[in-house]
Order: C-alpha cells, then structure tokens, then sequence
C-alpha cells in the first residue's frame, strides 16, 4: 500500500544522461517506482492504459543488480514491442530474485508521444539502501 | 562537483596534465586539456575516472584522455587505453553501450549557392527516406536472422553487396567497414530481437543526418587530397549500433562483473569490470563487439545511400554527377587489436577508444592508398548550431596516444538542465535565424540537444592541433540538421 507522501523519484544532476533518485516505503514499492520512473522519462505516463500486462522473474547476484536487471527488462520489452507501461507489482522480491508484472500498451502514434530513448541502466553510481525506514535507489540511465 | 581530488595532478605543458602514478595506478594518467578547458583540475571528476584506468592490469603506456573527456561510465568519456595482449583486460566500459558510435562524413562537388533554394527539400527528404527517433523501425525491410548473422560478419559490405552504395565506399571505412573475428553465434536472443528492425535507422539523442558546408580550409593541399574544398557541401552522418550495441554491452557487463571475480581483478570502479583479453570471456566480449561495430558500420553505409537518393530525388542529378563519395568513417567506442612500437618494438596491443577517434598518419599501412600522403581523416562533430572540423592523423599521435585523437565537443548541461533552458525558446526558430533549418522527430530531443548544452567544440580542436596529436584541414558549418 502506497503511503501518499513519498514521492516516487527526483532526478539528480548528470552532464551526459539521467540520473534518477527513486523512494519507496518497501522494496517492493521501490522497485514499482523505479519502472514507473523509467517510463515516466520515455513517455507521457498519463496517456499511457492499462490494457496488456507482461509477468517479469529476474534473479542476480545482488539488490543492486537486481534493480538493473529489472528495469533492463522492461527496456527490453519498450524496445521490442514498443511497450510502455504505467503500472508495476511487485509480487515477490528478496535480495536475488523477483517476480513481478508491469501493465500498459503498446505504442500508437496518434496517442503517446515518446520523450526520450534510454538506451540502457547503468551500473553508475548504482545504490539501493534503506535509510529511516524508507528504501532509496539511486541509478542512471544511458540515453 | 567541486569536492578535490585525494590525489597530486601536475601540469606538463600548455596541453596536458598528468596524474603521476600514485596508489594502486600502474601508469600515470596524461590529459590533454588546457588552463582555459580545464581551470582546476583537483576539481575535476573525470580525472578520477583516468586515474582508475591507469589501475587495470597489463595497461601500456598511460592511461589516455582527450580534451572533450568528460565523466563516463567507468573509462571517461574521451579516455584511450592500451593493453598487452596476455598480460592485459579488456572491458566493455572501455568502448560504451553504444558500440561503434561513429561519424561518416561524404563529400559532393555541390557548392553552397546551388543549394541554398533547396535546402529545405533536401533535409525533409533526409526525414523522409531515414528512419529515426525512437523505436524506429523500417517496414519496408524485413531482415531475417539469418540476414542479420551476414551483417554482423560482413559489415558495411553486406550493404554494399545488397546496393547500398559502391564497392568503393569501403576503402574509405574504418577497417573496410568489417571488423574481423565476429561471431554471431554468441550474439543473444535479446539482442538479436533489439537489433534486427533497427538497422537502416538512425537512432535519437545526439544522433544525426546533417548538411554542411566547408567554411574555412586550413590546409589546401590536405583538404584537396580529401575532396573538400571551401564553400562545398559535405554531408555528415552520426548514429552507432542502436539497441543491439546496448544490449551486447548490457550482456556482457554481467559475464564481465562475474570474469572480474574469477581472475581476482581488483576494480577501482565496478563499471571497469573486465576480463584478460585471451580469457573465454575476453574473447567473446571481442567478438560480439565486433558483431555490434560491423552492424553499425552496415548502418551508416544504408544510411549515405538514402542520402544519395534524397539528393538525386531533390536536385534531379544522379550521385556520380553530384559527386557524392565518401571522404571516410571512424568509430568512436570501440576496442581494436592494432600493432603499435612500443620500447622500439612493433607489439600487439588491445587499444580501447571510448569517445575517441583513430587517428593515423600519412603512409601507416591500415591508411586508404588516396590518403598515403595527407594520413586518415579524423572527424568530429560539434553541436548542431556552431561547426564541425575534419582533421588529419599525426605521427605524434602514434607516439603519444596509440594514433588516438579526440572525437567530438561533450556536453555542459544536463538534458534535464538543458529542458529547463530552453522554457519559452524555440530552439526551431533560434537556428533558423542562425541560417540553419532543423528538422526533429521529437521537440524533447531537440531541445537536449540545443547548441547551448554543448561544449565549443573548436576549443577542443585547438588543443588536439597545438598538442599534435591532430592536424586541423577544414572546418565545416551546418545548413541543415536532421535529428532523431
């Protein structure tokens, strides 16, 4: 359940590309956010249905990994079916492994508009670290 | 970033710097900068990231880095660094997710009078018959994997032989537009899938199709060996290879992370991960790099041949009329295997250009038999609204830097800066006033990629030409952009 007063994600400065600072008041909720980030960069998230879900299940060697495999994958599934979506559940997730799902549509020309390509996650400046309760992941992505 | 630098830097001259070798570095770090480019260089976080470089084993030589470094992801953006082939590493950090970004620039026997009318149809045309921004795919073509397979192994020639250009486009490619050693069988499913609709696409972000003239020749006889001469139109094409290069990169920073492990690698910097270059994983790594940069060069000659038909389609002149050849092609991500003199003798050496560009002297052997007397062309692109140089390679450059040079202007602002920038600006409108018409898939990128946000790229020219690592030959100015 998602406490109204976190704010998803804040961008941080970075000559080159994007760098994204993402809350969440779980790691679940965390990593929900993080998607939600990067497709808020991509696109105009608002525009975006819930009209398709896809299930993602990752596993890598550490929380930090895991964070890029996540989002790697959702990329994966926007570049090659033009996918963009709004929401995410996280359905389980421990230090190595996720399983989760990720809801939108594919892209059309006359709805959505496409902001920005990210070419990649990064492991830059790569950190996911609760601090006071609340779950912090600080990444950048390659655009 | 103003935080200082825990370690000593001291300069040599008025173009470089050195990071002496201190801490766990094996070599020091020299980089090519100047007071005006660099004013405080404790202060500079890039330097770190050089500093880093120079900690991987088997470097030779100094860990490099041009005067458009800027901070990257583990080697800086502008960073070189050799490595002997046993005792050495190779990483993909060291050639960056877009694999063999590159520029290739063509020459035409236009002037800047006989297009002035038709600028407008020529870059809308460009739009029309190239794909790009994002996600952009051409329907018209539908390579199979099989196809794909051919791409990555033939490069720029398997373009040629499907008539997209002329057999005599690939003497004037870095590498004949093949690297060898490819193979496609170690290529993933992902990338596979990201790669095969995108070829023949241009990409977003600072990719771009531009028409330019040359405005200032600062060599006669170099620029005329090259085919440029003032006041002609040349035309440039900057794009690398698209989702299949991420992806390749993507895959094997995770193999590098675990090779970093298994050889007991210590890293500065997890985004050095890397493995010995003669490891299985150092080999495959190179391979797949060279599955991604053979693409990427099939891409760019795709690309010019649109190129030449949209002149022909809007000038009614055939490309052999116009004389539209091409002047070269060069990466700037990639790692080649390249013999080098190093302690007097001629060695193999792993050489890793990351936002840097080859650049070799007059009568080296991978030189075209045309350019024996004048060294291979080094391009490089500045923003879209100011002017672009095509120099020379030099021998200092194969003394100093590997025959490495710089390989474009780097960016001040942050996208996210530049957005902000740009609020109530038409930036559409700011370049036509400056003689310039643009034409975008998207206001965003546009706006990220305004002049404003970039370095003057003729500062970072300068410093290359006085240090010697790069002869200037001409600048070039754009009339026409076309962006993703």
């Amino acid at each position: 359940m998602r406490c109204v007063n976190v704010k998803r994600y804040e961008f941080f400065n970075h000559t080159a590309d994007v760098g994204i600072r993402v809350f969440g008041n779980s790691l679940a909720e965390l990593f929900e956010n993080a998607g939600f980030a990067l497709f808020d960069i991509i696109t105009d998230i608002a525009k975006v249905r819930e009209h398709e879900m896809r299930c993602i299940t990752v596993s890598r060697e550490s929380i930090d990994e895991l964070l890029v495999e996540w989002l790697n994958r959702l990329l994966y599934l926007n570049a090659t079916e033009l996918l963009l979506c709004n929401k995410f559940h996280i359905r389980e997730i421990a230090q190595q492994s996720l399983r989760g799902e990720a809801w939108g549509e594919i892209f059309q020309d006359h709805r959505h508009v496409i902001k920005t390509e990210v070419k990649a996650v990064t492991y830059h400046g790569l950190k996911v670290y609760e601090e006071n309760g609340l779950w912090k992941a600080t990444v950048v992505l390659d655009v | 970033m103003n935080e200082k630098l825990s370690f000593s830097i001291e300069r040599i001259d008025k173009y470089r710097v050195r990071i002496p070798r201190q801490g766990s570095m094996i070599t020091d770090g020299i980089v090519y900068v100047d007071t005006a480019m660099m004013p405080h260089p404790q202060e500079e976080q890039s330097l770190q990231q050089v500093a880093n470089v120079a900690c991987l084993p088997g470097i030779v030589g100094n860990s490099l880095a041009m005067p458009d470094i800027h901070w990257g992801y583990g080697f800086p953006i502008g960073g070189v660094a050799a490595f002997d082939m046993d005792s050495g590493v190779v990483s993909p950090g060291g050639v960056g997710y877009d694999i063999n970004c590159g520029v290739r620039l063509m020459q035409t026997a236009l002037t800047r009078p006989e297009i002035e009318g038709k600028l407008r149809d020529l870059v809308e045309a460009l739009f029309v018959n190239i794909p790009s921004g994002v996600g952009s795919k051409r329907t018209d073509m539908k390579l199979s994997t099989k196809d794909e397979k051919n791409v990555f192994i033939k490069g720029a020639r398997w373009a040629v032989e499907k008539g997209f250009g002329y057999a005599d486009d690939l003497s004037h490619i870095e590498e004949h537009g093949a690297i060898p050693d490819a193979d496609p069988d170690i290529i993933s499913d992902h990338a596979l899938e990201r790669g095969r609709p995108q070829l023949g696409t241009l990409g977003s972000g600072n990719h771009f199709v531009e028409i330019d003239y040359v405005e200032e020749v600062y060599d006669n006889a170099i620029a005329e060996a090259l085919g440029l001469c003032k006041d002609t139109i040349t035309i440039s094409i900057h794009s690398g290879s698209r989702g299949l290069g991420y992806q390749i990169c993507d895959d094997f920073i995770k193999v590098m992370l675990k090779a970093s492990q298994k050889y007991g690698i210590a890293l500065p910097d997890k985004q050095l991960c890397c493995a010995p270059i003669k490891s299985a994983e150092g080999r495959s790594y190179l391979a797949a790099m060279a599955c991604a940069a053979n693409y990427a060069f099939a891409n760019r000659q795709m690309m010019s041949h649109w190129v030449r038909e949209s002149f022909e389609k809007v000038l009614r002149a055939s490309p052999k009329a116009l004389q539209m050849k091409l002047v070269y092609d060069v990466c700037h991500n990639i790692a080649k295997i390249e013999t080098h003199r190093v302690g007097g003798k001629q060695k193999q050496l792993c050489i890793h250009r990351k936002g840097a560009t080859r650049a070799f002297p007059a009568h080296h052997p991978q030189v075209p038999d045309d350019y024996k007397e004048t060294g291979q062309p080094v391009l490089i692109p500045g923003d879209m609204g100011r002017y672009s140089y095509v120099l020379v390679g030099t021998e200092r450059a194969m003394e100093e830097t590997f025959g490495s040079s710089c390989h474009g202007a780097g960016r001040v602002m942050s996208r996210h800066q530049a957005i902000k920038a740009a609020k109530g600006r038409s930036i559409t409108r700011e370049m036509e006033n400056r003689g310039i018409y643009v034409r975008a898939s998207g206001r965003e990128t546009l706006v990220e990629e305004m002049p404003d946000a970039y370095k003057d790229v003729s500062q970072v020219v300068e410093i290359v030409h006085n240090a010697g690592i790069g002869k200037k030959v001409v600048k070039l100015r754009p009339l026409g952009v076309m962006k993703g």
